[in-house]
């Protein structure tokens, strides 16, 4: 979030930084343009008076423009600096910028040097056509004659002069008058614009003037030139302006015979007006071009420098407006990119700022509207979601308290689908078949059983089938590891909502325990009435017997009543035997559990049997057992019946072996107290009855040693079992729980 | 890099002002000098091209006042203008401080010695000056520059063509 906020700071800063800079070339360009006009402005006043030295504020102009001109160029190179660091870093957009600038640039660029040199070129040429020798010497040669024109003029003032002034000398005039009148006639004849007679003091005293002048003001002619002229000084003249012309004046002194002082003729020629000014245009001309020959290099100094200026203006311009377009293209799609990228990772509230009314804001808008969208349609999909999640931990707890019941109730459940498959089994299941859950599910129960137990299940199915009904229940003993159980078995089909059978649940219930716990219950009840009704008559039987044997064995002669009599004292003896152990194994003692000494027992019991039986090998192997509750007495007889039994069974071996073992599990916290035999074993028929009364593979056994045993056993809470031993011989396991506490 | 002309534009060339002398006729303050080296090589081809030479100098006349900032009295400038008609061939000085008078001469030598000098200009009214009083005369020389033919000086906005400017020469004095 905070990252967020920073980013965004950051591209709003840059954003306003961008804005300034623009602002900045702009007032730059801007100023440019009028510090320009000014100057030209202030040439343009030329000699007009200013307040500031026109030249100072012109330079001063100059000097703003060319920094004006630095700083658009730096900015703009400040740009490109900062696009190419932007392209280093991979800016979004960078490169797309640098393509437009680039195109900008070379779109400025190429036809602008071109112009510049093509332009260098042309100015180059045409100063030195403009130059040329030929106008040059053309420009002379009128020049000289506009001067020859005055030259003429300035001879012929002068010739005329000098002429009319030896005249007047040598003439004898009466009066003045009459050097009017001859002065008049001077003029017509030669065809002069005037003639005038000057005292040495710059007086006129005679004017003749043409009509064309007549009315013109004339200059005064300057003194020092009347004095020159008296001093004798030939060629003086003099050109003077007037409103008809130039008026050229040549002057002469001459000496008179009415006065002492010499007198100055002065003899004027008029150039016309338009004679004068068609000359002076000429004069104009070579002058200008003198000039502009003078400045020649000056000016093409100039105007290299001023083209590339603006060469270089037009350059700088185009690059900045391609930053400027570039930044408006860029920059929205930047931002958009931006965005895109933002709720791509999630930040559906993610808002573009609009900030054009153009195809981009168009497509922010639509940007924001598809975000909002994507917003909302995201909260329904977070709602929904939310609600499927909590079904589904519903469901999920559900089917977590159904598999827990499953796993936990004391019947077994087996689920196949319709091709066999096992899909689930609980733990009972797993503990009873001895079967690790990861060995059996998914695979197929022909692949799992064996032989003989695939054909139990297989007609138990074909069974179901043929009965028509949805489940049947039968009752099944099998061995599995050698043990074996009792079960009764429920096998139901199992349908989906069209009927269609989606497979078959097998749950069976272990009845090996209830069994025999009835069969026991049952056992002790027979045993009991036995002992009940067939002990009250042995005694008379008996003592009759004794009685008739002792009164008639002297008389009755014969071995006959001996033997009968006698077989009767035995046999009756052996019946209260029997009768007596049925009472002790109808009235099984209340176990009385005191913490003993476990191995203690069984060592004194293991030690005794292997002091009576010396051609047996017995061997003891004991871990480290605790002290624990249990009866002493009621499992010392347990461990002399299953020795007694393991004496009996390896008494036909040659090599006779008997193994006694004693170890604990931690874990479970069970004793187990194992006896084996190498003997010829037990079938497996006869194990499930091997602990019922009355069972017994000796001849001379009552069938009651392990049915006590397997009773004191169960009364202790614990289980016993037989098991093939190994190679060879029956191992009995008794397993106890390991209870230390009183 | 352009404001290099307007620095090297002073003292472009080496002039100076010499023999300057402040005195009075009856009624005015008179100055008399004559600068040295104005026309140069360059200057007398433009002129002789019909570029006008304007010779323009500046006078300052300053009181002395102990204690107090001095007190400008005056302050004028006076031009000598020399032009070459070249159809007559033939060289016109106006001269401002004779009241606008032209002298025409055909010798350059003549021309140029006439733009250089100055020649019993009036400087102020010696009504205006207070006796006994410390003064200063303060003149400088400018070669003005004018317009180019053409309107070439658009072209040109930074050239540098004979223009020059003297020191400013400094003269005590006491009425």
């Amino acid at each position: 979030m905070n990252e967020s906020i920073l980013h965004h700071n950051i591209v709003e800063q840059r954003k306003r930084r961008q804005r300034r800079i623009r602002y900045i070339i702009a007032g730059c360009l801007v100023f440019f343009l009028i510090s320009s006009y000014l100057e030209g402005h202030v040439y343009q006043l030329g000699t007009v008076s200013f307040p500031v030295s026109g030249n100072v504020l012109v330079f001063a102009l100059i000097n703003i423009n060319v920094i004006l001109l630095l700083l658009m160029v730096f900015l703009v190179l400040r740009n490109l600096v900062e696009l190419v660091f932007d392209r280093r870093r991979s800016v979004l957009g960078s490169r797309l910028r640098t393509k437009l600038v680039i195109s900008f640039v070379s779109l400025s660029l190429i036809p602008t040097t071109l112009l510049f040199f093509i332009a260098l070129q042309f100015v180059s040429t045409s100063m030195d056509y403009w130059f040329n020798i030929n106008v040059d010497r053309s420009l002379e040669q009128s020049l000289t004659l506009a001067q020859d024109v005055f030259q003429d003029v300035s001879d012929l003032v002068e010739e005329q002069g000098a002429e009319l002034a030896v005249s007047l000398a040598q003439k004898d005039f009466s009066n003045l008058d009459s050097v009017g009148k001859y002065l008049q006639e001077q003029v017509d004849l030669h065809n002069l614009s005037g003639l005038a007679v000057f005292t040495s003091n710059n007086t006129a005293v005679l004017n003749v003037l043409i009509e064309e002048i007549a009315g013109n003001e004339v200059p005064v002619i300057p003194t020092g030139l009347i004095r020159r002229s008296i001093n004798g000084e030939k060629g003086v003249n003099v050109s003077q302006a007037i409103v008809a012309g130039e008026l050229v004046r040549g002057l002469v002194a001459f000496d008179s015979h009415y006065n002492d002082e010499p007198y100055i003729l002065v003899t004027s020629k008029l150039i016309p007006r338009d004679r004068l000014e068609r000359m002076e245009v000429i004069s104009k001309g070579v002058q200008g071009y003198k000039q502009l020959l003078l400045l020649k290099k000056p000016i093409k100094t100039s105007l290299l420098v001023m083209l590339l200026i603006v060469t270089l203006l037009i350059i700088f311009s185009a690059i900045w407006f391609g930053f400027y377009v570039a930044d408006g293209l860029t920059r929205p799609m930047a931002k958009l990119a931006l965005g895109i990228k933002r709720v791509a990772d999630g930040e559906l509230d993610f808002v573009l700022e609009k900030d054009s009314g153009d195809e981009m804001g168009t497509l922010v808008e639509s940007f924001n509207m598809m975000t909002k969208d994507l917003l909302s349609s995201k909260i329904q999909v977070e709602e929904g979601h939310n609600a499927l999640e909590h079904v589904n931990e519903e469901t999920e707890r559900r089917r977590r308290y159904t598999e827990i019941i499953l796993q936990n109730v004391t019947t077994g459940v087996i689920s196949l689908d319709a091709q066999g498959r096992v899909i689930t089994i609980n733990k009972f299941a797993e503990d009873l078949l001895k079967v690790e859950k990861e060995e059996v599910v998914h695979k197929s129960y022909k692949s799992i059983l064996r032989l003989n137990h695939l054909g139990i299940l297989e007609s138990f199915f074909i069974e179901l089938a043929e009965s028509g009904k949805s489940s049947i229940q039968r009752p099944l003993k099998i061995t599995v590891n050698n043990e074996t159980l009792s079960l009764r078995v429920n096998f139901s089909k199992l349908e989906d909502d069209d009927g269609q059978p989606i497979g078959i649940v097998i749950v069976f219930d272990n009845l090996t325990e209830i069994e025999k716990i009835q069969r026991m219950a049952a056992w002790r009840e027979v045993a009991r009435r036995i002992a009940h009704e067939v002990k009250n008559p042995l005694t008379p039987i008996q003592l009759s017997a004794q009685r008739l044997r002792k009164r008639y064995l002297d008389v009755i002669d014969g071995d006959i009543f001996d033997q009968c009599t006698r077989t009767i004292i035995i046999q009756v003896e052996e019946l209260k035997r029997l009768v007596s152990e049925f009472s002790s194994f109808a009235r099984m003692p209340a176990v009385r559990k005191t913490k003993s000494n476990l191995v203690d027992m069984v060592n004194e019991v293991f030690f005794l049997y292997k002091e009576a039986h010396k051609n047996i090998s017995f061997t003891l192997k004991t871990d480290e057992i605790p002290l624990c509750m249990f009866d002493v007495e009621q499992l010392r007889r347990v461990v002399v019946n299953l020795l007694d039994n393991a004496v009996a069974a390896c008494e036909q071996q040659n090599e006779k072996r008997v193994e006694i073992c004693i170890h604990k599990n931690d874990t479970d916290k069970l004793l187990f107290i194992e006896i084996a035999d190498n003997g010829p074993g037990v079938a497996d028929a006869d194990k499930v009855k091997l602990f019922e009364p009355y069972f017994s593979t000796k001849k001379t056994g009552t069938g009651l040693g392990l049915a006590i045993a397997s009773t004191v056993i169960s009364d202790h809470g614990g289980y016993i079992k037989v098991v093939d031993n190994q190679p060879v011989g029956a191992r009995f396991v008794v397993e106890l729980p390991l209870t230390q506490d009183v | 890099m352009l404001a290099g002309p307007l620095v090297q534009g002073a003292n472009a060339q080496d002039v100076s002002i010499k023999n300057i002398v402040v005195t009075n006729s009856s009624t005015d303050l008179l100055l008399f000098l004559e600068v040295e080296d104005a026309f140069t090589k360059e200057i007398v081809e433009g002129v002789q091209n019909g570029l006008p030479a304007v010779f323009s100098f500046e006078i300052q006349l300053t009181m002395v006042r102990s204690g107090w900032p001095d007190k400008e009295i005056y302050s004028g400038t006076s031009e000598h203008t020399l032009v070459y008609d070249n159809l007559k061939k033939n060289y016109t000085v106006t001269i401002e401080e004779r009241n606008g008078r032209q002298n025409v001469t055909d010798s350059l030598d003549n021309a140029m010695h006439l733009m250089e000098e100055v020649n019993g200009l009036k400087v102020i009214a010696l009504d205006a000056l207070v006796p006994d009083r410390q003064y200063i005369l303060e003149v400088r020389a400018v070669l003005a520059k004018k317009e180019l033919p053409f309107y070439v000086h658009y072209l040109i906005p930074f050239g540098d063509f004979w223009d020059f400017t003297t020191d400013w020469c400094e003269v005590r004095f006491k009425y």
